[in-house]
């Protein structure tokens, strides 16, 4: 008999396996009652972003959307009401509820599969709860809010056998993808270092209190972390600002950031599923909106079992270091060192790794094909234990140790108690 | 260094001093205070060690900073709460027992109800991530606080800690709790515990509030043991049962039989999942409950897996069950290849796919023989993707076979697996079978050795250039453009020249290719321009199309050349070959060739491509581009040649451009394409002239020939500039400017030379303006907003710019800002805004007070990159938001 955790590590191994294909694709044409009903949950900046791409692709009926702003939620159902106007009226869409509580979204049978993006905080138990509902999920990036949330949500994806992708998009994106198949076929030689250019933690922020904005359930918003007085930085979405900058509520670019560049570097190293053994801050952590810089000084060092060191920092993107070469890689950026090292191209002996180009359409025929993908809930959930092990050793000033195969830092109590938040009033991420 | 004003006489200090706090904490406290926690915090192996810190000393740093943690201004509760944490860090790390037993004892002596909230709050969440056993009996009086926010928060601390006495005081606290919502979040954090108290839990299973119950239902789940399974299988037996609490008995019931699993207890595992299987379960768990079952018996749930995707159930069921197939770590290839044999089309499919993943090799002779037999398309398709995975070299010519002939989606599929397919022998093979055969196989091989790019057989692939089988050489060629470099491009001349007619195209695309390779223009035309002598008169115009694609002023000397040639073929593929060049050097060639050649078809050959030339980005300024038009348009006769023109004007922001498109829409054949043409440059002109633009909105209006969409785009343009007022759209800028590697940080902080105060010592980069010129970067569809990355493409610098608002009279006001990256605004010298953002521009993003002098004010903004976009754009508006003039 296996016990769990011998079947997550079963079911991981196979995330390592090269794929000849990008996930079996399936006609693109689909009958009305084919299409999934997909609820969205979360329609601030992110959300809206995927609603249009959910409206744009004829795979999908959007049929309910939740967000604890009321004003968002109408904005949203309007634009799902306009896109859909003509099925309605031929009958062939039933049209679009809204809600403010997603337990009410989650109950409903007709439902297929539901877009999570909301703040990090809630991340975990929405998705949790939505794979216990038999829905498949796709949640935004960073995974979790936690170390411990990320590890349950994939014990939940595995338990109720479901698809969940990871709004970790940069995987679908063919750059990064070559930049870590040459780096993984060796073609800069043996991997030495990895830089990864993001900017710093997040920390408490002491806002005066406002009025409630007009619409806004704030007691729903905050919902498992700690009561706080209304103040509308405290809940903006804004990418320079807002909550995620501020530690009740996520973890600063190490995380909204990391779970795209940490996640590439663990790619290119081939640690989907594992992580480092030792991570050692310096002195002082850096601003959130700062990268640090390598050459004037230590920065946060992630030590792999491996030899190689991910290193924060010094990098346009995701820069890999081997005795033989360099890649780095970005948005819209690919440079190698030497140059041949990123022309001459990957050839079908070689390794190859899990190839989409569409992240949402990945999961929409992963959701068909029942295969994990691309950014499965594992591979997210060991990108984002990394990154949170990094805050946690910025936040101590202090090295800790990390046992990837028993998830557990080795001994520092206190580092250890950081790697869960009790949650408030009557959250809980069990299901 | 800035000092904030503290109630609490805070003085400067030194920053060296402090080890472990911040500075910006430190600067805020008092300096005795400040210094004290920072000896406290020394790193171990200074000369004070902190583990021997006396406690009473620790007890006095707490209760000082007490007063700090609860003040009500949050300036002063910020240094108290982060020297606070910075203490209880350093006091839980490992080694330093004795610190953190002094510290958790001093800390909890101030979380009495007198002391202020926001400080017992705040320590109560240090504790929860370093308390100590000694500070148990305060936190658990805490827990009957009066206060709801510190019951909850030290509900939380006893959670983080998660130690033997925080869950004695949680499942004492449990029985005493009234309010559903305080039991819900007691029993939540004792289902954390390992091992959660069962007995205090079950009791209430039964309670009255069903979402109490549902909790406790839930948490029982982590409980192994007859105290947990007896009531969940009573309640699961219970037909009567509220549906909630049904579901939440079937999760918990799940989540038990893993636990059992992680402890080995087979029996109780199988007892739970027959039990499960026996009654109905929710819908959303028959996967979930498929999963499970096969985890703890996996092989043995085989021949189930089997009946599954073989069964009529939904689809999504079968495919997870084929999927759970292919996860099983037994050795069940054979039996899968068996079952494979006896199934319906829709099953095969699942087990091909299975025997794929589970990388059955020895299955391989099964997969190719459902390939033959098989005549559902799906099938096949499920055995060539299985095939791409489990075959080599021995299956290539049968999957280039289905390449060349098969119906589509089987032909993609065979064509995706030839190219994935494995083994260092593939390549070989592919090329010996692309030597002999039927062509459209041979050209599959060809296919798939480009697409592989395993190696480079570049002399065979030009003997198969050279192939009498039109379909072979054509792949070939394709073949020689993507593996072939600049050295074969000698090679591939001669066989472009001595290629027949039918592949001349693709040939002359392979060369020119790999001819590009090289940089230097002169050197990559000069062996084609040294070729066409001796090159016969048939195979001419190949290499006039070929310096075409090369470009550069010896191959255009050669076309010019060979456009006045007395052969027609050679003459008309120069002509062509100008009408696309690739920047505008070509034309007065295509102007002269328009006015006087013999043809008809070289003249509208010329005119187009003087037309498209005309379009091609250019440094070209917008007076010669208009006079371009001009003749053009006099070059135009018949309609469809005279609206091609009429497209270009609309690109040429000049009031010549404006005029001609204005005078053309009092044609009527033409109406509609000038007013949209002249409704487009007066758009770019609006700044300038917005006079003009209101003009050519009503002249459009007022005609009925312009038709409807030309009407809407004139209410467009009406409606965009009216939404302009106020917009500051002339400015001057003076940069890029920067530092030498310079972070985008220090942009902002250095003050460059126009900025006031007093400028930078370091040593600043050179910027390519350092006066003020007149911004011409006007945004191509909005001149109200302006794009930098015309004027340079730097990073980790800014510009500035200046402008001039006249306002009638004194008063507030409030400009609407938009900028990508950050701006800084000075309004008469003085700093009014600052934002650092790394962001996209976006019209009015920022809103900010100002006050305004009578007659003129200076308006300075320094607009700073990072990287990727840059540009900005300035309102202003008076407080009741009308516009306000400005230069």
């Amino acid at each position: 008999m296996l016990n769990r955790r011998r079947f997550l590590q079963m079911a991981g191994a196979s995330l390592a396996a090269p794929l000849p294909f990008a996930s079996p694709s399936v006609a693109r044409i689909v009958a009305a009652n084919d299409r999934l009903s997909v609820g969205l949950i979360g329609v601030g900046n992110m959300g809206s972003g995927h609603l249009d791409g959910l409206l744009g692709n004829d795979e999908v009926q959007v049929v309910a959307i939740c967000d604890v702003d009321a004003v968002k939620r109408e904005k949203a159902r309007k634009s799902v009401s306009e896109h859909y106007a003509e099925p309605a009226k031929s009958g062939t869409y039933a049209g679009c509820e809204t809600y403010n509580e997603f337990e009410k979204l989650l109950a409903r049978t007709d439902i297929d599969a539901v877009l999570i993006a909301v703040p990090d905080h809630w991340h975990a138990i929405i998705a949790i709860a939505a794979c216990a509902q038999g829905k498949d999920v796709y949640c935004e990036k960073p995974l979790s809010l936690t170390v411990r949330e990320a590890w349950e949500m994939v014990a939940a994806a595995r338990r109720y056998r479901r698809v969940f992708q990871v709004g970790s998009q940069q995987r679908s994106t063919a750059n990064f993808r070559l930049a870590c198949e040459l780096v993984r076929n060796g073609r800069i030689g043996k991997l030495v270092k990895v830089n990864v250019g993001i900017g710093g933690p997040s920390k408490e922020k002491y806002l005066p209190e406002e009025p409630v904005r007009e619409g806004l359930d704030w007691d729903r918003w905050l919902g498992p972390a700690p009561e706080q007085p209304y103040n509308a930085e405290r809940c903006s979405g804004n990418y320079g600002g807002g909550w995620r900058h501020i530690r009740d509520y996520s973890g600063g670019m190490l995380t909204d950031w990391g779970a795209h560049h940490i996640d590439i570097a663990q790619w290119g190293m081939g640690m989907d599923g594992s992580g480092p053994v030792e991570i050692v801050p310096p002195a002082a952590p850096p601003q959130i909106t700062e990268t640090p810089d390598p050459e004037k000084g230590p920065t946060l060092t992630f030590k792999y079992a491996t030899g190689v060191e991910l290193i924060h920092g010094g990098a346009n993107g995701v820069l890999f270091t081997g005795t033989d070469g360099k890649i780095e890689v970005n948005r819209g950026y690919f440079k190698a060192w030497p140059e041949e090292v990123g022309t001459r191209p990957i050839c079908a002996n070689d390794l190859r790794l899990y190839a989409s180009e569409n992240h949402l359409q990945n999961w929409i025929d992963c959701i068909r094909s029942r295969r994990k993908p691309i950014a499965d809930v594992e591979i997210g959930a060991s990108t984002i234990t990394t990154c949170h092990l990094g805050n946690i050793a910025y936040r101590l000033g202090r090295a800790i140790r990390w046992d990837p195969g028993r998830r557990e830092i080795v001994g520092d109590e206190t580092a250890s108690r950081l790697l869960d938040r009790p949650k408030r009033g009557i959250w809980r991420t069990h299901a | 260094m800035r000092i904030r004003n503290l109630p609490f006489a805070a003085l400067r200090i030194s920053a060296f001093l402090l080890v472990a706090l911040p500075a910006s904490i430190a600067q805020s406290l008092p300096e005795a205070l400040a210094t004290r926690i920072a000896r406290l915090t020394q790193p171990v192996g200074s000369t004070r060690s902190a583990i021997s810190a006396p406690a009473n000393e620790l007890e006095e740093c707490i209760v000082e900073l007490l007063s700090f943690m609860g003040a009500a201004k949050l300036a002063d509760r910020e240094p108290g709460q982060q020297a606070f944490e910075q203490l209880a860090i350093y006091a839980g790390a490992p080694g330093r027992e004795t610190m953190r037993t002094a510290f958790s004892k001093a800390a909890v002596r101030q979380l009495t109800p007198d002391k202020p909230l926001a400080a017992r709050l705040w320590i109560l969440r240090q504790l929860g991530s370093m308390g100590s056993p000694e500070c148990f009996p305060e936190i658990t009086a805490c827990l009957r606080d009066s206060e709801p926010l510190v019951r909850e928060a030290a509900r939380r601390a006893m959670q983080q800690i998660g130690s033997p006495e925080s869950l004695n005081a949680l499942s004492n606290l449990l029985p005493t709790l009234a309010d559903a919502a305080d039991k819900i979040s007691v029993i939540n954090a004792l289902a954390t515990f390992r091992p959660p108290p069962v007995r205090t839990i079950a009791q209430f299973v039964e309670d009255p509030n069903t979402d109490v119950s549902v909790a406790a239902i839930i948490a029982l789940a982590r409980c192994e043991g007859n105290e947990s399974t007896i009531p969940l299988f009573a309640l699961h037996k219970d037909p009567d049962l509220d549906p909630r609490k049904k579901v939440a008995t079937q999760f918990a019931l799940l989540r038990l039989a893993e636990e059992y699993m992680d402890s080995g207890d087979s029996a109780r595992v199988d007892n739970i999942q027959k039990f499960m299987m026996s009654g109905p379960a929710f819908p959303s768990l028959r996967m979930a409950i498929l999963q499970s079952r096969f985890s703890a018996i996996q092989a043995g749930y085989v021949l189930d897996l089997f009946a599954m995707i073989e069964s009529e159930n939904a689809e999504i069921l079968r495919k997870t069950a084929a999927q759970l197939l292919a996860e099983v770590t037994a050795d069940i290839g054979a039996d899968i290849a068996k079952r494979l044999l006896a199934a319906r089309p829709s099953a095969r499919v699942l087990y091909l796919e299975a025997l794929a993943q589970r990388n059955e090799v020895a299955q391989t002779s099964v997969i190719e023989a459902q390939l033959l037999t098989a005549t559902e398309g799906p099938v096949r398709i499920a055995a060539i993707r299985a095939l791409a995975i489990l075959g080599n070299d021995q299956h290539a010519r049968s999957l280039a076979r289905l390449a060349a002939s098969a119906e589509k989606p089987v032909q993609d599929a065979a064509r995706a697996a030839l190219i994935g397919l494995r083994g260092e022998a593939t390549n070989a093979q592919l090329v010996q079978l692309a030597r002999t055969g039927e062509p459209a196989e041979r050209a599959e091989c060809i296919r798939a050795i480009e697409k592989r790019a395993c190696d480079r057989p570049i002399g065979e692939l030009l003997k198969l250039a050279g192939d009498p089988e039109v379909a072979v050489a054509k792949a070939a060629f394709d073949a020689l453009a993507a593996l072939g470099a600049e050295k074969d491009a000698p090679a591939l001349l001669s066989a472009l020249i001595s290629a027949p007619d039918a592949v001349a195209g693709r040939a002359e695309s392979a060369f020119a290719k790999l001819a590009m390779g090289n940089a230097d223009e002169v050197a990559r035309a000069q062996p084609v321009i040294a070729a066409i002598p001796t090159t016969s008169a048939a195979a001419q115009p190949r290499l006039i199309r070929v310096l075409g694609r090369l470009g550069g002023a010896s191959a255009l000397t050669a076309i010019r050349l060979a456009a006045v040639s007395k052969d027609s073929q050679v003459a008309d593929a120069a002509i062509r070959s100008l009408a696309e060049w690739s920047n505008a050097e070509g034309l007065p060639d295509l102007k002269t060739i328009a006015e006087s050649a013999e043809s008809q078809a070289h003249r509208t050959l010329a005119l187009r491509g003087l037309v498209r030339l005309l379009r091609l980005p250019s440094e070209r300024d917008a007076h010669e581009s208009a006079h371009w038009l001009e003749t053009a348009l006099s070059l135009a006769t018949p309609l469809n040649e005279r609206k091609l023109v009429l497209s270009a004007v609309g690109d040429v922001k000049h009031p010549k451009s404006l005029a001609i498109a204005r005078s053309l829409m009092s044609e009527s054949s033409l109406a509609p394409e000038a007013a949209i043409a002249a409704l487009g440059v007066a758009r770019g002109l609006a700044v300038e002239d917005p006079a003009s633009a209101h003009k050519v909105v009503e002249e459009v209006r007022g005609n009925s020939n312009c038709g409807p969409t030309a009407h809407k785009a004139a209410d467009d343009l009406a409606a965009f500039v009216e939404s302009r007022r106020g917009f500051i759209g002339k400015w001057e800028y003076s940069g890029p400017w920067s530092l030498k590697d310079a972070k985008v940080a220090q942009i902002y902080e250095t003050v460059f030379p126009p900025e006031p105060g007093n400028p930078t010592t370091a040593p600043v980069a050179p910027p390519a303006n350092t006066g003020w010129k007149r911004l011409n970067a006007h945004s191509a569809s909005d001149p109200w907003q302006f794009d930098l990355t015309r004027v340079s493409k730097d990073r980790n610098c800014c510009i500035y710019v200046r402008s001039t608002i006249v306002a009638k009279e004194s008063g507030p006001a409030i400009l609407e800002l938009g900028s990508d990256d950050g701006i800084v605004v000075w309004v008469n010298d003085k700093l009014v805004h600052t934002n650092k953002s790394a962001r996209a521009l976006t019209v009015g993003d920022d809103k900010v007070n100002i006050t305004l002098q009578t007659g003129e004010n200076a308006i300075l903004l320094k607009i700073v990159q990072g990287d990727g976009g840059w540009g900005f754009c300035c309102a202003v508006k008076s407080a009741d938001g009308k516009p306000i003039q400005s230069e």
